[in-house]
């Protein structure tokens, strides 16, 4: 079931492209217009090294907000989510194929917006792009959680789409925090400390929204 | 008539159901059954709680007060239900193939989207959109994908508005011969008495929030229209 639902989504997404779009385009624009905010103000490689992490995860949130809203715009379309519940299946297979759909997406963009930056303001990242990609991914992983709960509360709200970073990003705190920490290490130590305070803080936070999204998901649509 | 309907199976059945919306009721404490191998037509005037009370029955509305019986899981409420409302729950950028393929792997239907397509008409429609499609073929679109895993409760919301003359008599020809062949039952909200009275065995008449109910083995046009005319001046 998860593998039929997962293949409608990620067919949904190649036919409209609009989610992949809309983030892109909004990550390639920030990526821009950071880089020659820095190369204009003249900075030296290590000051671009201290304020790498930072505008990373900027675009990160700012981008993957607006756009992952568009993850459900089918859904609520024609009702289509109605339509899924009244075939029997179960609430959390619809989550669990939904979530993984928005991880394989905001985690694709959001990795090549790394790559995209770091060769914009010539920072390197090659060699510790693995632990990147680690951290990226539990980043990820619980944003999606957040994101893939919320989503649909937000569009059924007067405000549509603007309610979600409302709600969102007071939520997301300790992850963003965690994965400031944690990516200032990976730029200046060059690597990703597994027992440090933030990564701990990460892996909780993951634990904890990901348990209450999936348990959550059949109150929030039913109702 | 009683006797036998007392020994009929009773597939569904609503007992003292209300439903509000804030404050204004749709319909209160209303209560009746839906017997196998029956087809009910549900009339009222616009806005009289048709579409709402087909919801409710469906699942997807939650009743302020009353039972849906028997009392089964959501799940397995939905398994048994077949509903057809306005909007078409279909996915708008899938064509009508992928959206039938879909419905179909999801409710575990062997017949092949092939034959699904061709008994409807809508093989030659089947790579289009159904963004693109009229009204009519959405509609049938979404007949197939709501009868897929042989459903039992069939709830069809005003069918007919968007049906040609063909499709109408396929659609009146298939829904009573799903009933019959499976046992099966079936309530249509719908204003179109003249083409559906021969098909019912029940009419179900809602007016301001109350019920009627008149059951018959058959019923003329003229019987249809005098019991939605006695309802509603009540």
């Amino acid at each position: 079931m998860i593998k039929t639902l997962l293949h409608k989504d990620l067919l949904l997404e190649i036919r409209s492209k609009e989610t992949v779009a809309l983030f892109a385009t909004l990550s390639l624009l920030l990526t821009v217009i950071s880089a020659v905010g820095i190369h204009s103000s003249f900075l030296n490689p290590e000051e671009v090294r201290k304020i790498f992490p930072v505008l990373i995860w900027l675009i990160f949130i700012f981008s993957s907000t607006i756009s992952i809203s568009k993850s459900f715009e089918y859904e609520i379309k024609n009702n289509a989510l109605e339509g899924l519940f009244l075939t029997g299946i179960s609430p959390w297979t619809i989550f669990i194929s939904k979530l993984l759909t928005n991880i394989i997406i905001v985690l694709a963009v959001h990795l090549l917006t790394i790559i995209l930056l770091a060769s914009f303001l010539t920072t390197p990242i090659l060699e510790s792009f693995h632990h990147y990609a680690i951290l990226s991914s539990l980043v990820v992983i619980g944003y999606c959680s957040l994101s893939t709960l919320l989503t649909p509360i937000s569009l059924s709200s007067r405000l549509k789409g603007l309610l979600l970073p409302l709600i969102l990003l007071p939520l997301l705190f300790p992850i963003l925090f965690a994965a400031l920490e944690l990516s200032s290490q990976i730029m200046l130590e060059g690597s990703l400390d597994l027992g440090s305070l933030a990564f701990t803080l990460l892996l909780v936070f993951d634990v904890i929204y990901f348990t209450a999204a999936i348990n959550l998901f059949s109150f929030v649509v039913h109702e | 008539m009683d006797r036998a309907l007392k020994q009929a199976e009773i597939l569904l059945s609503l007992q003292n159901a209300t439903k509000r919306y804030e404050t204004t009721p749709v319909f209160e404490d209303i209560s009746f059954d839906l017997i196998a191998g029956q087809i009910t037509l549900l009339l009222g005037a616009n806005g009289s709680g048709k579409s709402t009370l087909l919801k409710a029955l469906s699942g997807l509305l939650k009743l302020d007060k009353g039972t849906i019986e028997p009392t089964i899981s959501k799940e397995d409420h939905f398994k048994k239900v077949a509903y057809v409302a306005h909007e078409s729950h279909l996915y708008s950028p899938l064509t009508v193939k992928e959206n039938i393929e879909l419905f179909a792997k999801l409710s575990s239907e062997k017949r092949t989207s092939e034959e699904l397509l061709d008994f409807w008409g809508l093989f030659e429609h089947r790579n289009k959109a159904v963004e693109n499609l009229s009204r009519g073929l959405a509609f049938k679109t979404s007949l197939v994908c709501a009868l897929l895993g042989s459903p039992s409760i069939l709830l069809l919301d005003e069918p007919t508005s968007a049906l040609d003359s063909a499709s109408l008599d396929l659609f009146c020809a298939t829904i009573q011969d799903y009933v019959q062949k499976r046992n099966a039952t079936a309530i249509i909200a719908t204003h179109d008495i003249r083409r559906l009275y021969q098909i019912a065995n029940q009419v179900l008449t809602i007016n301001n929030g109350a019920i009627d109910s008149t059951t018959q083995v058959s019923f003329s046009e003229e019987e249809v229209v005098s019991i939605y005319i006695q309802t509603s001046l009540k």
